[in-house]
């Protein structure tokens, strides 16, 4: 059985190249080469290829978040220009890291890695999962069949519910396969975790209610309501200044 | 080695004349209050004040090389009543002699003997009053250099700010060029050659900016049109630029690299986050007092990674401070679907910075 690639690539020469490379061995068929973020998530989750050839700056989101919202583990092979990424790539089925301009040999190492993987691989594999190290601005959500992108502004609260987490937005809430404990670090500063399974956004906070003895909500300006453990109440606390 | 009096033939000419009036006045007092014959006297204040001027001149060694700021305060007292005792001593040895030798006269002879306590006291404040008029030289001088030293230090500083806020060639965009000549040379050798061309033009343009600060805006722009061909090759003819470009604005001088950050920039917010056919377009127009670059492309808010206006307008805008103070103007506008910069720039036609 021929294995399944498909080339998410926004320049055309190095499109090209790619192609040509793989184009020698035969038993990788490409079936598809994307040139945004959008078309991509669309065409790997139609398809389902062994192998993605992934760029990382591609248009509408980076190839680190489409990878958020592909439903199967697939091998992948990063190619950019940028090694700010790459300490942290070599995980689990990120098979290699080509940082571009690479050579025929270079590529092929990359390829004979991924055929490795793909001959043991078995469900236990996870995720290539990408550790930040910067901060983000916006979180990506796949809605049915349309993606979403939500600016970090637009977010109200994060809430954990078992493996993944809902993210509350004024225009409704979004649910994404992830863990709150990832984001407490990444946002911006306005995010504060009040909670084991909750972050909130202190620009939505209305007003802060006692339940009982040294047991409080946060009421939101929407009357949603936030839980609030007792560290997160000391951490509201000192950044509110009440 | 300088003198205050030597180095400037003015000032020298003010001391003699000085010291002259001095032993004028020195020859009529002696002549009025001690009745001493008019050609005596004059003999006598001309000689005396003469060797005063000398002496006094070889005083300014002991104070700018010998003595100031490198001695302590009490140092430097015992110091003056040492020197003020050797100068004033000879001084008085010197002109004693040489007067008792030019004139015999038995009256002034008497009068030479009687004088010698009010000639000590003379001899002492002219000291300090010369020793003190060194001094205010001194502290000027100082002034004066530190002054220049810190106009220097400024000049310095921002020369050093300019080059670091200099564009540097963007490495990725340098990396993602040699892969697309990589694939070329598989292709297309011939478009491969014309693109390392390019690229080497280009590149040669970008160091080349220890020349000036500024060069003409017609130059500025042939670079970026290099630069867009290049960005051609790697998106295709998604990338589209339109230029319009008034015909005296070609001379125009412009802040050096100025034109390709803000092109690069838009290629980025452009074509490289959305993926759809972009249109880049330039426009630069000429009034009275100075030159409107406009560049305008199409960008999508939804898809920038990064917020505010990064760092590379940033830069350019800290530069453009630096080169111009308040004389420019930069207006950045953006909708949710194009972004907009115009650059406002004072005509200007000489290289200084």
């Amino acid at each position: 059985m021929k294995i399944k690639a498909i080339i998410v690539e926004d320049e055309i020469p190095a499109q090209d190249l790619l192609k040509h490379y793989i184009s020698k061995h035969q038993n990788i068929d490409v079936l598809d080469i994307c040139n945004d973020g959008f078309k991509a998530v669309k065409s790997i989750n139609n398809t389902k290829p062994d192998i993605i050839f992934l760029d990382i700056q591609i248009p509408k989101i980076t190839g680190i978040e489409l990878l958020e919202l592909i439903d199967y583990n697939p091998v992948v092979i990063f190619t950019t220009a940028y090694d700010k990424y790459a300490i942290n790539a070599f995980e689990q089925n990120a098979a290699d890291y080509l940082l571009k301009p690479f050579s025929e040999e270079r590529f092929n190492k990359a390829i004979n890695k991924a055929l490795d993987l793909l001959n043991n691989y078995n469900n236990e594999n996870s995720k290539v999962n990408i550790e930040l190290e910067e901060k983000i601005t916006r979180i990506v959500v796949k809605n049915n069949n349309t993606i979403e992108i939500i600016p970090l502004d637009k977010i109200m609260y994060l809430e954990a519910q078992d493996d993944y987490i809902y993210i509350y937005t004024e225009k409704g809430r979004f649910l994404k396969k992830d863990t709150i404990k990832k984001y407490e670090n990444l946002l911006s500063e306005s995010f504060i975790r009040t909670h084991r399974s909750y972050i909130v956004n202190i620009n939505f906070i209305d007003k802060l209610e006692l339940l009982s003895k040294e047991s409080y909500v946060i009421l939101l300006k929407d009357k949603s309501k936030v839980k609030v453990s007792k560290s997160g109440y000391k951490l509201l606390k000192s950044k509110l200044g009440f | 080695m300088y003198h205050p009096f030597y180095s400037n033939k003015t000032y020298l000419k003010y001391y003699l004349i000085v010291w002259a009036i001095i032993a004028v006045l020195n020859a009529i007092v002696e002549y009025k209050a001690y009745g001493l014959d008019i050609q005596f006297a004059l003999i006598d204040s001309f000689v005396f004040n003469f060797i005063f001027a000398v002496l006094g001149f070889g005083l300014w060694y002991t104070i700018r090389y010998g003595v100031f700021g490198k001695l302590s305060f009490a140092s430097s007292i015992v110091n003056y009543i040492v020197s003020a005792t050797v100068l004033v001593g000879l001084l008085l040895f010197i002109s004693n002699n040489l007067l008792a030798l030019f004139i015999s006269n038995e009256n002034y002879i008497t009068f030479l003997d009687k004088s010698l306590l009010f000639r000590l006291i003379s001899g002492v404040l002219f000291f300090t009053l010369l020793v003190l008029f060194y001094y205010l030289v001194v502290y000027y001088r100082n002034i004066q250099e530190k002054t220049k030293n810190e106009n220097k230090l400024n000049l310095l500083i921002k020369e050093a700010e300019l080059k670091s806020l200099k564009t540097q060639i963007n490495p990725h965009f340098l990396f993602n060029s040699l892969n697309s000549i990589n694939a070329l040379t598989i292709s297309d050798t011939e478009k491969a050659q014309q693109m390392i061309f390019k690229l080497s033009e280009f590149l040669r343009y970008s160091v080349r900016s220890h020349k000036s600060e500024f060069n003409t805006l017609s130059e500025e722009i042939e670079n970026v049109e290099k630069y867009l061909d290049i960005e051609v090759v790697r998106f295709g003819d998604k990338l589209k630029f339109t230029k319009i470009i008034e015909k005296e604005c070609a001379d125009i001088k412009v802040p050096f690299l100025i034109l390709q950050p803000l092109i690069e920039n838009a290629v980025k917010y452009s074509i490289g986050q959305t993926g759809e056919e972009s249109l880049i377009s330039l426009s630069c127009i000429l009034d009275s007092k100075s030159c409107v670059i406009t560049i305008n492309n199409n960008y999508n808010k939804l898809y920038t990674t990064d917020t505010g206006e990064g760092v590379g307008l940033n830069n350019i805008k800290k530069r453009l401070e630096l080169i111009y103070g308040t004389n420019f103007k930069m207006d950045i506008n953006s909708d949710n679907k194009t972004f907009n910069i115009k650059i406002t720039l004072p005509l200007k036609t000489n290289t200084e910075i």
